[in-house]
């Protein structure tokens, strides 16, 4: 794979505990835990509440804790050492003063490495696809119950509550995706660093 | 990448990049233009789906996915260097996805709760509406933002005298 896979974390202080992985079978443990733990938390949130109280309060959590710990480990968010930075940030004063002969360049990932960036959110996009048309047929349901609304008020409160549902678990699925999908990939499939190292 | 196309029987010429950007300004001017439209028609009306036609005509109008005619070619096929910026165009639009879903679910999940329907019935409809118009946003960005920005960053192609 090259240098840009050996910028990624291979080790994560997690809850306080220290995992190691460098090992792509314990990527992909990780990657299937989280993405099952969302779809358990959906459909558990959903029996609970219908997406209500449940999903206001844990959706946020849920977005954010997995996201962050993809980001932590394909280094989106580690400052200089950074896979998705085209240009390498400026050296700090300090840094100025105290390597004065480090090349810039030296934190920035190399072309296979952006590539991979690259190729991992042109795949993400294009398996998105679904979802996305999906909204247009939730919107013109949503249309649909207005105009039943309308016409027979009595009835209107059953479809209204179906279809602001649907539409509320599918942008929560889109989201979800957009957040973790590419980072999701890379972990997926960038190879042992072990054997790399 | 076509360099030139025919709008109402007049050729209109796209080589330089100055000119290629006007026209994804206007694109995308016409599609917000569209959406906020769609926004302040409250209530049900046919203009969703005269939305959704202008924008299936534009899109296949800037081209890439499937479409063979359009400004931007397939998203198959080509040689190393134009993979390669399709790739780097899909993350770069994809910086924009991240973020283009997050106020949608709230506007949806804001609609969704009955008890702030109870509370603000003053603002049942602006939520209606915010909810729809930002999925539908969300929607266009999707499928157009790539070819955009493949068009954006494409050097001159016009000749050097």
């Amino acid at each position: 794979m090259g240098q840009g896979a050996i910028l990624m974390r291979s080790e994560l202080d997690l809850f306080g505990m220290h995992i190691d992985f460098a090992s792509r079978a314990r990527r992909r443990w990780l990657v299937a835990c989280v993405h099952a733990g969302f779809v358990a938390y959906l459909t558990i949130s959903w029996f609970a509440d219908q997406w209500s109280f449940s999903a206001i309060i844990g959706l946020p959590v849920f977005l954010g804790a997995a996201a962050l710990i993809f980001a932590r480990l394909t280094g989106r968010y580690r400052g200089k050492r950074t896979l998705w930075r085209d240009k390498a940030p400026p050296k700090s004063w300090i840094g100025r003063f105290l390597f004065p002969a480090d090349p810039e360049l030296r934190d920035l990932p190399d072309e296979q490495g952006l590539q991979l960036r690259d190729r991992a959110h042109f795949w993400s996009y294009h398996a998105l696809n679904l979802g996305i048309l999906l909204i247009w047929v939730l919107i013109f349901m949503h249309r649909q119950n207005q105009i039943r609304e309308q016409m027979q008020p009595a009835v209107a409160g059953v479809h209204r509550w179906n279809s602001d549902n649907l539409l509320f678990g599918l942008a929560a699925i889109l989201l979800f995706a957009a957040l973790t999908l590419p980072d999701s990939i890379i972990l997926w499939f960038t190879p042992n660093m072990e054997e790399a190292q | 990448m076509r360099t030139n196309f025919v709008f109402m029987g007049v050729e209109i010429n796209i080589a330089s990049r100055n000119r290629r950007r006007w026209l994804v300004v206007a694109i995308f001017f016409g599609f917000a233009a569209m959406v906020i439209a769609w926004f302040a028609l409250r209530g049900p009306s046919v203009f969703g789906w005269i939305v959704f036609v202008a924008f299936a005509a534009l899109s296949r109008f800037l081209g890439g996915g499937g479409y063979t005619d359009g400004l931007v070619p397939p998203f198959e096929g080509g040689d190393e260097r134009e993979r390669n910026r399709r790739f780097r165009a899909h993350y770069v639009a994809y910086q924009f996805l991240d973020f283009m879903f997050l106020p949608a679910l709230i506007a949806v999940a804001w609609k969704a709760n009955p008890r702030n329907m109870e509370r603000f019935p003053e603002l049942r409809g602006f939520f209606e509406q915010l909810s729809v118009a930002l999925l539908a946003a969300g929607w266009i960005l999707y499928y157009t933002l790539p070819q955009a920005i493949l068009r954006w960053t494409e050097p001159n192609l016009e000749e050097q005298p």
